[in-house]
């Protein structure tokens, strides 16, 4: 089945969970002086979440017929040939950035970052890209804590 | 009146206001280049070498320099990396990103700067001209008013649903409309649908969902193929289509004309800003647009980029109204102004036009400066700037992720943003794979706590739906929301008869 | 102009230093880590570097960071401090009014009872307020049309309901007799959104914090038809109080600092003294003034005791209207 079918069906769920929360679950918890308006917090989302689930529904169905090509440049059926080791690995490296980001301080986290993922890209001139890396962490860090006076905390949680 | 500008303009264009005109605009735009940190955030952190400055006239002249930089510098990110850190700007991505893929960065920013100076100084003159008759406009606007206001800012996803897309488009607004109401809302006693985490308390973030939606996607795809080209085929990067052909400027000055005039008065009201100007801009010139030119609409059409752009300067601008005539800021970024003003010992309101008109006008010059000083320093600039987009892909795309992950980061020291950003990304790739059009997603976010939020309000005073038919301008606009809506699909079927032959009075 | 701050504080260093010791005295504390449970720019925001600023200026503080930690309407920080309170010595909360309301609703699981109360260093009043040329000239006024016809006289406000300017509302409305769950109360996104509200003639009167309603009054556009102090404000006495009107509400929207707890004795004192030493500077009342504060100090213990007395208060209220 096509992507954009599956899709719709994480949709669904995501908006009949989100439609029973509205429906059952919000109003009990709603009190009394706020029962006398003719708008409640759940009335919108009740809405909402019959739109999306008939729209959902629609797609999965197949209501509507597809036009030709994408707006989208990606081929479909040329999978197999795109980077995904490298995207995941990308992601991955995000996320271990948004783990670290306290405890390894900002200096040492996006100097990591890009330095890593430069590396991950392919680059292999090791000393160019710690370089780039090191100015470009202190130069950031150095404009915002300092200039902009946005706090950036530099050092690790347990030097600090 | 006369005097009064006369004394605005000798205090505009001494020496030292001049110089800190363009200081200012410099720091503004290059900031505001920096995803994540927004007009607002921006003024707020030069309010207080504003204040040391002690000069009113010269405080204001830098803070209005540096907005205006901001915002221009918004349109920058939006333009090369789709990476738009404003909201104001997300529209400006929808056929500016496109064109800078499509090798016409340079283009881009040109008609972006053009069009945001335009709409810059046509909204100062409306601003000088009619400013005190239209604060009283701007308070004929009830909540109700508002709600339809939005109704019509949300026909913008028309724009979006092409053929065979309408459902998923519509799936998009909704999936937006429900992501807004998570969190804290201005109506309601607790935060809804939190699921207990302490971080959604506040809903999801804004230039989180716009970097997850927008930026990530985009830098994903450039990892996932390596021969996807930055900047169009054939080009290595050479950012030498600057200028606009005459052709082009013809086009886009009704579109820029139409959208000053809109985005001012779409400023003026309180409550209403230059995002929702630069989306309603998008999708009334999309509207009105003939059929070839309205296909372009996303794909990188120049009127795509000039619509917002005047729009959201004029709107901008137009916010000021409020501010300068009532004392009441129409818009974050005014609320923080009034803050500096208040600061300075200016009182905003009815009486400054009459106890200090020196500095009202010394406002209104510095706009009109701000914007003229923006252009001159920046098309000279637009050419390197656009030379960003030809740094090697290996350091390019860190930096992308960076900037994406600043951009949720900084002023919020909220790590949990960053995985959010992350997850978000990830399924917003998805949806891109399987075609589902994610500028609506962001619409129906942006424009869905304004609509319910306006819409209550409305419900709660005329305890019931009486105002939708009661209030004139409300029908009025709802009409034109769903005139809106129903045109191009009106004029395809038009289209369709009259090539089938069968057309009325031929 | 990024040297400029930079600059000036140089400069600043530079003449302390010419002037010599015998003109300030050692700061009393060497570096204040200021922790804003909020975004840059936001009410908690200016409070701390204001705050900061006239510390550091006036000598008392030797250098002052802060650091903006938001989620969770403030709960984030309040969570971070108590669980890092070992680290966090060198750090001052700065907050307000929510934290008493968000801790009765159970927003957050922690309570002001779990930080270490420094002080309450300024506080903005509530006020009523009505268009200048409307029907309602005063506070019983307002009261009367309320009874004569309840759900056309609607109040806004730029707090939810529930919350701050609903409650303030609720309790004047109380005291006057009048049925505080039948008033009808329209939420705006802040205070521009509200006072649009009222100048627009969308509700009939608005319930906000004083020092905004007072540049509007100054103009002559709005009227304030009571504000919730003991006596009448110096920023803008024309402004009756409720007191005096009858209406014995009294109401203070307070800003504060916290520390981590268990803060060592000695520490906690020197943030004490250093702030109450800050309100005879110059420095502060710069700062103070600029942004329309009063000063309402509450030291230590006279802090808890404030802040135990609005709790009970807000409670009492917010039961009374069934939000609890």
């Amino acid at each position: 089945m096509a992507l954009d079918r599956w899709i719709a069906i994480v949709i669904l769920v995501v908006c009949i969970a989100y439609g029973y929360t509205a429906f059952f679950t919000m109003d009990e918890l709603l009190p009394p002086i706020m029962r006398r308006s003719p708008i409640w917090p759940s009335s919108f989302p009740k809405v909402l979440a019959v739109g999306g689930i008939v729209l959902s529904l629609a797609i999965i169905f197949g209501i509507e017929k597809a036009a030709g090509a994408g707006q989208n440049d990606i081929d479909v059926t040329r999978l197999g040939q795109y980077k995904f080791g490298q995207a995941l690995m990308l992601l991955g490296l995000m996320v271990a950035y948004a783990l670290l980001l306290r405890p390894l301080g900002f200096l040492a986290s996006t100097f990591a970052f890009l330095f890593l993922g430069s590396f991950l890209l392919g680059e292999r001139r090791l000393l160019l890209m710690a370089t780039v890396s090191a100015i470009a962490a202190g130069f950031i860090w150095y404009l915002v804590n300092e200039v902009l006076g946005i706090f950036l905390s530099p050092l690790p949680l347990f030097l600090n | 009146m006369l005097e009064g500008l006369l004394a605005g303009l000798s205090t505009a264009f001494s020496v030292t206001n001049i110089l800190i005109v363009i200081a200012g605009c410099l720091v503004g735009t290059f900031i505001g280049m920096l995803p994540g940190l927004g007009p607002m955030s921006i003024i707020a952190i030069m309010i207080p070498i504003a204040i040391t400055i002690g000069d009113p006239s010269t405080a204001l002249i830098l803070l209005a320099g540096v907005y205006y930089g901001a915002v221009f510098g918004g349109s920058t990110s939006s333009i090369l990396i789709n990476a738009p850190g404003v909201a104001s700007t997300v529209a400006t991505s929808f056929d500016g990103y496109p064109l800078a893929r499509k090798g016409q960065a340079g283009k881009a920013l040109t008609v972006a700067a053009i069009a945001s100076f335009a709409g810059g100084t046509i909204g100062a003159i409306l601003l000088m001209i009619f400013a005190p008759a239209l604060a009283s406009v701007a308070l004929l606007f009830h909540s109700a008013e508002y709600f339809a206001l939005m109704v019509v800012g949300l026909s913008a996803i028309a724009a979006f649903a092409g053929t065979g897309q309408v459902c998923k488009a519509l799936l998009m607004t909704f999936l937006g409309l429900i992501m807004a109401t998570v969190g804290e809302g201005v109506l309601f006693n607790a935060p809804r649908f939190t699921m207990g985490v302490m971080d959604l308390q506040s809903g999801f973030g804004f230039i989180t969902l716009a970097m997850a939606m927008f930026a990530l996607p985009e830098a994903i795809y450039l990892v996932l193929d390596p021969n996807r080209s930055k900047t169009g085929d054939g080009d290595s990067g050479e950012i030498t289509n600057l200028r606009i052909t005459r052709d082009e400027a013809k086009r886009i000055a009704p579109v820029i004309g139409r959208q000053s005039l809109q985005g001012f008065f779409i400023g003026v009201l309180p409550g209403a800003g230059a995002t929702i100007a630069s989306f309603l801009g998008y999708a009334v010139e999309r509207n009105i647009a003939s059929k070839e030119e309205q296909e372009q609409f996303g794909k990188g059409s120049v009127k795509g980029v000039a619509a917002p752009e005047s729009a959201n300067n004029a709107a901008a601008t137009g916010s000021f109204v409020p501010l300068l005539t009532l004392g009441i800021p129409g818009s974050g970024t005014t609320a923080i102004l009034l803050g500096a003003l208040i600061a300075l010992n200016v009182s905003p309101g009815p009486r400054l036009m009459i106890d200090e008109p020196e500095i009202f006008w010394a406002v209104i010059i510095s706009m009109y400066l701000g914007n003229l000083v923006l252009l001159v320093l920046n098309l000279p600039l637009i050419p390197y700037i656009a030379k960003v987009l030809s740094v090697p892909r290996n350091y390019l795309i860190p930096f992308i992720l960076f900037f994406t992950l600043m951009g949720a980061y900084i002023g919020q020291n909220n790590a949990t943003e960053l995985l959010l950003l992350v997850g978000f990304g990830v399924c917003a790739t998805l949806l891109r794979f399987a075609d589902y059009p994610l500028a609506p997603l962001l619409i129906g976010f942006i424009l869905g706590p304004l609509l319910e939020n306006n819409f209550s309000r409305a419900m709660q005073l005329y305890d019931g739906m009486a105002f939708v038919w009661e209030r004139p301008m409300t029908l009025a606009l709802l009409t034109l929301a769903l005139i809106l809506i129903v045109l191009p699909s009106y004029r395809r079927r038009r289209a369709r008869l009259r090539a089938a032959g069968v057309a009325d009075g031929d | 102009m990024k040297m400029f701050k930079k600059t000036q504080q140089l400069v600043v260093a530079a003449v302390f230093a010419a002037v010599g010791a015998t003109a300030q005295a050692a700061p009393v504390v060497d570096s204040v880590h200021f922790l804003i449970p909020g975004g840059a720019g936001g009410g908690w925001d200016g409070t701390a570097r204001g705050t900061g600023e006239a510390l550091t200026k006036a000598g008392l503080v030797g250098s002052a960071s802060y650091e903006n930690m938001s989620g969770g309407g403030g709960g984030k920080a309040i969570g971070y401090l108590i669980e890092n309170a070992a680290s966090n010595h060198g750090t001052m909360m700065v907050n307000s009014t929510p934290i008493v309301i968000r801790s009765l609703t159970g927003v957050f699981p922690q309570s002001f009872r779990d930080l270490t109360l420094v002080a309450g260093t300024i506080g903005d009043y509530a006020a009523l307020v009505v268009p200048a040329d409307g029907d309602i000239q005063d506070l019983n006024g307002l009261i009367s049309a309320f009874n004569a016809d309840p759900s056309g006289v609607a109040i806004g406000g730029g707090s939810v309901p529930g919350g701050m300017d609903h409650l303030v509302a609720a309790m004047v409305f109380q005291t006057a007799g009048a049925d505080p769950v039948s008033m009808k109360y329209v939420p705006y996104d802040g205070g521009g959104a509200t006072m649009a509200g009222l100048l627009s003639g969308e509700v009939q009167a608005v319930s906000t914090g004083f020092s905004e309603a007072v540049e509007l009054a100054k103009a002559g556009e709005v009227r304030i038809i009571g504000v919730t102090s003991e006596e009448r404000v110096d920023a803008f006495a024309d402004a009756p109080t409720m007191k005096e009107q009858g209406n014995d509400t009294t109401f203070v929207n307070w800003r504060g600092f916290f520390a981590a707890p268990d803060l060592p004795a000695d520490t906690l004192a020197a943030y004490q003294d250093a702030l109450t030493k800050m309100y005879d500077t110059p420095e502060w009342e710069e700062v103070r003034a600029r942004n329309g504060w009063v000063n309402i100090h509450n030291n230590g213990d006279d802090f808890r005791t404030f802040l135990e007395e609005q709790e009970q208060v807000i409670g009492d209220l917010m039961r009374k209207l069934g939000f609890l």
